[in-house]
């Protein structure tokens, strides 16, 4: 069995033993060993997304493009119907599809935030 | 004209690790700056090689560095930082125990140079401990850590630490007996 003084003993040799160790240039090979992570990370991330781009385009490259085209189309499509003339010049950046996908978007985000209150 | 980065040294440890979550290296340079020295201590009180300390104190660094972001509370770095050194330690270990114990030190390593008499004769007593004694030994003395915290950082039933640190300190005072004398000790 340890007795208090003899705790006492280790614990002020543990103490005596707690150097203050100066730098040693040691912050800067962890800083230049971070730095080269985030260099092999950052590499990774863009020839996995080459890669992965490379590979969609090959694979579904036209079909992509015609269903963006679709898209496109869809979105642009006036829902109401102004004719030719100035109105509807003045509200065709609003009176489309996309612009009404927008405000829906929007408004659920603002009835979820309220809900949630503010989170 | 001063830049925001030249008064880190000077700005309080929480402020330094809430930028470093941001991705500010020069933040995370002036916190490995100021922790190099109690990390590198205890991984030279657990391994007892001061340049494997060295290198496992840089790979603790890096996973910080890795994980920062993940970390919700700027005060919970310093226990935090804790954890990555013991779990570095623990991975070590285990990778050298796959190994058959290669490596294993045997206090011969140990530097003669840079180290007081008293620091070495305390590393080669360790040294002589089992790794989780040893381990349990250093987070209590060394750290001050309690024995539920201990239990807590190394997944070790409560038992197994209170046991290993009684165990621990009872050689380790038989092997340092001789400090018991001297009164600069006994009055630290």
């Amino acid at each position: 069995m340890i007795t208090d003084n003899q705790d006492q003993l280790l614990q002020s040799v543990f103490a005596e033993a707690r150097q203050n160790l100066d730098d040693e240039a040691i912050t800067s090979r962890i800083m230049a060993k971070t730095r080269r992570v985030l260099y092999m990370l950052a590499a990774g991330v863009l020839s996995i997304a080459v890669v992965l781009a490379v590979g969609i385009w090959l694979i579904f490259g036209m079909p992509l493009l015609e269903f963006a085209v679709l898209i496109s189309q869809f979105l642009t499509m006036t829902l109401i119907d102004l004719g030719e003339g100035w109105l509807a010049l003045v509200f065709m950046p609003v009176n489309n599809i996309a612009s009404l996908v927008v405000v829906t978007a929007k408004a659920i985000h603002l009835g979820w935030k309220k809900v949630l209150g503010g989170y | 004209m001063h830049k925001a980065q030249d008064y880190y040294p000077e700005c309080p440890e929480v402020f330094l690790v809430s930028l470093a979550r941001t991705g500010d290296r020069k933040a995370f340079a002036e916190l490995v700056h100021r922790k190099q020295s109690s990390i590198r201590n205890l991984m030279r009180r657990c391994c007892n090689d001061y340049t494997l300390a060295d290198d496992l104190s840089q790979q603790v660094f890096l996973k910080v560095w890795l994980g920062i972001r993940k970390l919700r509370e700027a005060v919970a770095f310093n226990g935090w930082l804790r954890r990555v050194a013991v779990s570095v330690w623990l991975q070590h270990i285990r990778k050298k125990d796959a190994l058959g114990g290669a490596g294993e030190m045997t206090g011969n390593e140990l530097p003669q140079h840079d180290t007081t008499g008293m620091v070495l004769d305390l590393d080669r007593a360790l040294v002589k401990l089992p790794n989780q004694v040893r381990l349990c030994v250093v987070l209590s003395y060394h750290e001050g850590m309690s024995h539920g915290e201990i239990a807590k950082l190394t997944h070790m039933p409560l038992g197994t630490v209170k046991s290993h640190i009684r165990n621990g300190a009872q050689q380790l005072q038989q092997l340092l007996s001789a400090y018991g004398n001297q009164p600069e000790v006994q009055n630290t």
